[in-house]
């Protein structure tokens, strides 16, 4: 039904698809301030080394657990406080809001990358080389992606790379089950069935004519991801098994803040919250996304 | 007067951009009697019956003179005084019947939940009165019906059963939402048969919206034709078809092959329903109405007497059909 | 039924042949050699090396090896657990029944405050009610468990001193495992102070481990309920005259349920893992730790068998969820 009886025959004004995405996403309110928090964490994690208070590792031990600044003993040379071995926690979290979220985008491009080459092959291949595909994923489904990631960091070993080559692996299935089902619901459209009468590859087809129509579901995966990414990294660092001390990635420092917890609350409190916050900003963009790439995913409110 | 509504309002959507769906419906139904409601898809026919069954939630806004149905004020009724009537004295059935049964549960156990519920019927006597029912509405193998799944009924089927469901307390009243729409044509006149059969074994009132008037005129003793929301004629069935009142219930006529036997095509109104935002200040009908002038757009005409019929028209249809000078 | 049973163990077999594959490969894969990394031990006699190398059939070609160790696996052997020298089945058996209370009482959290939190959201729709809980929900889901458990443990155990920080009883009690499952046990005892024990451990690591699951049942329970409060046979129920909390309990949350049950088994997985995080939080004795103790030990032994068993439930738990779901929808049920 049309809301408006206007009679002018204006040609028809249509928003680029950029402006018609930011226009459905800014509706979201919490998006939108999920957004503009992952956008200063970024520039925090981009310019740490200028804008952190102190040097992350320094240990001042002088000042061994210093209470934040707004408590009785706290002072604003260390705003969030000090850990056991005087190290300043707001330096340690906005160094390492650069391990978290490069963590979180190499995991990403690694793993989304070959899952969605192998989802395309396993919708333009369905039969055999599909087959073999789905049913490998679905044997890394079988274990969750937190047991899978410790199994791969127990053959491997700890530490940085391999933490985020085992998100990436387990990430894997999720990227390939979604491109392989819009991949295959797009081959069955017309406008396919047109690109291949007039003679395009199937190189073509695949990456030019039906990827780019699979992507909105892939660009939501990949946010969720990310947080999820950075939910398991901190779980191996506080495990033992991820980023090692001094490193000051957030699961790490949380490991380290166990001891803590009856004498020193701002330690344990601090980097806890920061992984809180970045996840739910990161799952807030996510339902935003969804909402704004693909009507079609959009829940029920 | 068994049901009795006036000034009967439904309004949707709230703030400064209400939507009303339904606005001052008089409707009087009298023990027995069979009430046909006609018109277009969204003319608010059933929403009025809703209302009146009090099925109507937030947002939706009831509002009405008066509506009581056996001499009791259905709107001072508290919810639980008025779910003893809703279910026993007065039912209902729909349009969709495989989609109005909950496919978690057995037929039998659906039948006996209605049956718990209003009569405190349990256990053996309830599953034999279920029983019963299903034999009343003529489903073959009942006992073997009790046990099945909606899945498993047919679309006449599953009509069947919400008939037996409707009548299961013996309502004063039952309220037919297009009970044969989304049947095949050969089920559809079964289960009118049986509707009306049903009827006068129950001496109950019936109340049968459609947008069929030939259904009307085969079984039912008045009609109310409604238009976007409103009545535009109410009139006894012989007076309806042979001298129509209203414009619109003159096209709805000529609508139907049997009533224009050799016109080379049917008539039909141009246009659509007025919606929400494009409603005529005067007679809602003006801009599709063939007989339409400037008085019509002036003012919104109220419901007239013109012999046993009330028409909604400043010069309701003479008995040649046209209107009067 | 018994053809959509068969069909679907018919799926569950290859998962569970790749998952023997995977384990198998574990060993193999670790940097290092694999006679080394069994014995884990180094600098051995060579004669002792052939003979362990013989002994646990390395010698043997790859597919061989992969043969035997499937039969020992039909056998219930899955190897001996280098620190104490027990059999991985009989430590896994012992453990088990500790991790399985715990995600029990964590599933039933999340499960009876999930529905619930879904519910009231779906049928308060649009409402600040609605919204706080669907927030909650959306925070729930992003929450580091890990951190998480450790605010409780600083809140509730040390600053308030309501419940224990760790384990699964005081040691003042003495109570001998029947069924492995501590508030069992100490009910079967007749110690009604060993069973208050048992439940204030309890109560911490089962709301630990139960966030992200109500999280996710609550999400889903208000979608679902949304959609099904829309159906007809809603209209029917009503116009029967059935109260409104029999409308939404009996027709509305029957029809609910069922998608809502297959995420509930999809967090099975979720929940082991979280088990991992949760055990090692409060020094639970489960599956959990052990398989986190073993993987610092380097006893490979023990993660081999433990990684296999534990995807082994998670497999047996979709497929009891699959059957459930047959039970629940008479459609499927009925479905040749």
């Amino acid at each position: 039904m049309s809301e408006t009886t206007t009679p002018a025959l204006t040609a028809p004004d249509f928003p680029s698809p950029l402006a018609e995405f930011w226009h459905g996403f800014s509706r979201n309110r919490g998006a939108t301030v999920a957004l503009g928090f992952m956008l200063l964490l970024f520039v925090a994690a981009l310019f740490a080394p200028w804008i952190a208070p102190h040097n992350p590792i320094e240990q001042y031990r002088d000042a061994l657990l210093v209470p934040p600044a707004w408590t009785t003993d706290g002072s604003w040379r260390f705003i969030l406080g000090t850990d056991e071995l005087g190290r300043d926690i707001l330096s340690r979290l906005i160094h390492g809001a650069r391990i978290s979220l490069w963590i979180g985008v190499v995991s990403v491009l690694c793993s989304m990358i070959p899952g969605v080459v192998l989802g395309l092959l396993a919708a333009f291949y369905p039969d055999r080389l599909g087959t073999v595909i789905m049913r490998l994923m679905d044997i890394m489904m079988a274990l969750p992606s937190l047991l899978l990631a410790v199994a791969i960091v127990a053959v491997l070993g700890p530490g940085l790379a391999n933490t985020m080559l085992a998100i990436a692996i387990v990430a894997l299935p999720s990227y390939v089950r979604l491109t392989r089902a819009s991949a295959m619901t797009e081959l069955t459209r017309d406008y396919v069935v047109a690109s291949r009468l007039a003679g395009a590859g199937t190189l073509r087809l695949m990456f030019s004519t039906v990827l780019p129509n699979c992507m909105a579901p892939i660009i939501v995966q990949a946010t969720l991801g990310f947080s999820s990414a950075i939910l398991d990294a901190a779980a191996l660092g506080f495990l033992g098994l991820g980023a090692q001390p001094p490193l000051p990635e957030w699961g790490t420092m949380l490991a380290a803040a166990r001891d803590y917890i009856e004498r020193a609350w701002w330690v344990v409190t601090m980097p806890g919250l920061t992984i809180l916050l970045t996840v739910l900003a990161l799952n807030l963009m996510g339902d935003g996304l969804r909402d704004a790439l693909d009507p079609r995913l959009k829940q029920h409110d | 007067m068994l049901l009795d509504i006036k000034n009967l309002s439904v309004t949707f959507g709230s703030g400064r951009d209400p939507f009303r769906a339904v606005s001052g419906v008089d409707l009087q139904v009298a023990a027995g009697e069979i009430v046909g409601i006609v018109g277009e898809s969204g003319s608010g026919k059933s929403v009025t019956m809703l209302a009146a069954m009090g099925l109507i939630d937030a947002p939706g806004r009831v509002t009405a003179d008066h509506l009581s149905f056996a001499g009791r004020d259905l709107l001072s009724m508290k919810p639980r005084e008025k779910r003893a009537i809703v279910g026993a004295e007065i039912s209902m059935i729909f349009q969709d019947a495989q989609s109005s049964l909950n496919p978690a549960y057995t037929v039998g156990a659906q039948l006996m939940e209605t049956l718990a519920e209003h009569q405190n019927l349990k256990g053996a006597a309830a599953r034999a009165r279920a029983l019963e029912l299903l034999e009343q509405v003529e489903i073959p193998d009942a006992r073997s019906r009790l046990a099945a799944y909606p899945h498993q009924l047919s679309g006449g089927m599953s009509q069947r059963v919400m008939i037996a469901m409707a009548i299961a307390c013996n309502p004063k009243l039952l309220i037919a939402d297009e009970p044969t729409t989304a049947l095949d044509v050969t089920v559809q006149a079964q289960i009118m048969e049986l509707l009306v059969s049903l009827q006068r074994s129950h001496d109950m009132a019936l109340i049968l919206i459609t947008h069929d008037l030939a259904v009307v005129a085969e079984v039912a003793h008045r009609v109310a034709v409604m238009y976007a929301g409103e009545i535009v004629e109410t009139a006894p069935v012989p007076q309806v078809f042979a001298t129509p009142r209203h414009p619109y219930t003159q096209a709805l006529l000529a609508s139907i092959p049997e009533h224009s036997k050799g016109a080379s095509r049917l008539n039909t109104l141009p246009g659509v329903v007025p919606g929400r935002y494009d409603r005529p200040s005067g007679c809602l009908l003006v801009p599709r109405c063939p007989y339409a002038e400037d008085a019509c757009s002036r003012a919104h005409p109220e419901l007239v007497l013109v012999g046993d019929a009330q028409a909604r028209c400043i010069k309701p249809l003479d008995d040649q059909g046209r209107p009067q000078p | 039924m018994i053809q959509f049973l068969l069909k679907r163990i018919g799926v569950v077999i290859p998962t569970f042949l790749g998952i023997t594959v995977l384990a198998f490969a574990l060993i193999h894969m670790i940097p290092g050699d694999p006679v080394l990394v069994m014995l884990g031990e180094r600098n051995i006699d060579p004669a002792y090396y052939r003979e362990a190398m013989h002994r646990m059939g390395l010698d043997l070609p790859l597919w061989q090896q992969y043969v035997n160790y499937l039969g020992r696996l039909l056998h219930g052997d899955l190897g001996t657990s280098l620190i104490t020298q027990t059999p991985v089945m009989d430590e896994f058996l012992t453990l088990f029944p500790a991790t399985l209370e715990l995600s029990i009482a964590a599933m039933v959290f999340a499960v009876v405050f999930g529905l619930a939190a879904g519910i009231v959201a779906a049928v308060k729709r649009g409402t600040a009610v609605d919204h706080t809980v669907m927030g909650a929900a959306l925070t729930g889901y992003s929450m580091p468990i890990f951190w998480w458990g450790l605010i409780l443990i600083m809140v509730v155990s040390v600053h308030l001193g309501w419940t224990p920080v760790s384990g699964r009883l005081d040691i003042e009690f003495d109570i001998p495992p029947v069924t492995g499952l501590m508030l069992v046990d100490t009910l079967l005892s007749g110690d009604s102070g060993a069973f208050a024990s048992a439940l204030e451990h309890l109560i911490l690591p089962a709301i630990v481990l139960g966030t992200i699951p109500l999280a996710v049942v609550a999400r889903m329970t208000r979608s679902a309920m949304l959609e099904v409060l829309r159906e007809d046979y809603i209209r029917t129920a009503r116009a029967k005259g059935l109260s409104r909390t029999r409308v939404i309990l009996k027709h509305a949350l029957r029809n609910a349920l069922m998608p809502v049950v297959t995420v509930i088994g999809l967090q099975v997985g979720t929940m082991l893992a979280g088990a991992v995080l949760t055990e090692t939080i409060f020094s639970w004795p489960g599956i959990g730790k052990w398989l986190i103790d073993a993987i610092s030990r380097r006893d490979y032994p023990v993660v081999q068998g433990g990684i296999l068993l534990v995807a082994s439930m998670i497999i047996l738990v979709n497929l009891l969820v699959d059957l459930l779901y047959g039970v629940i929808n008479p459609r499927i049920r009925h479905a040749r």
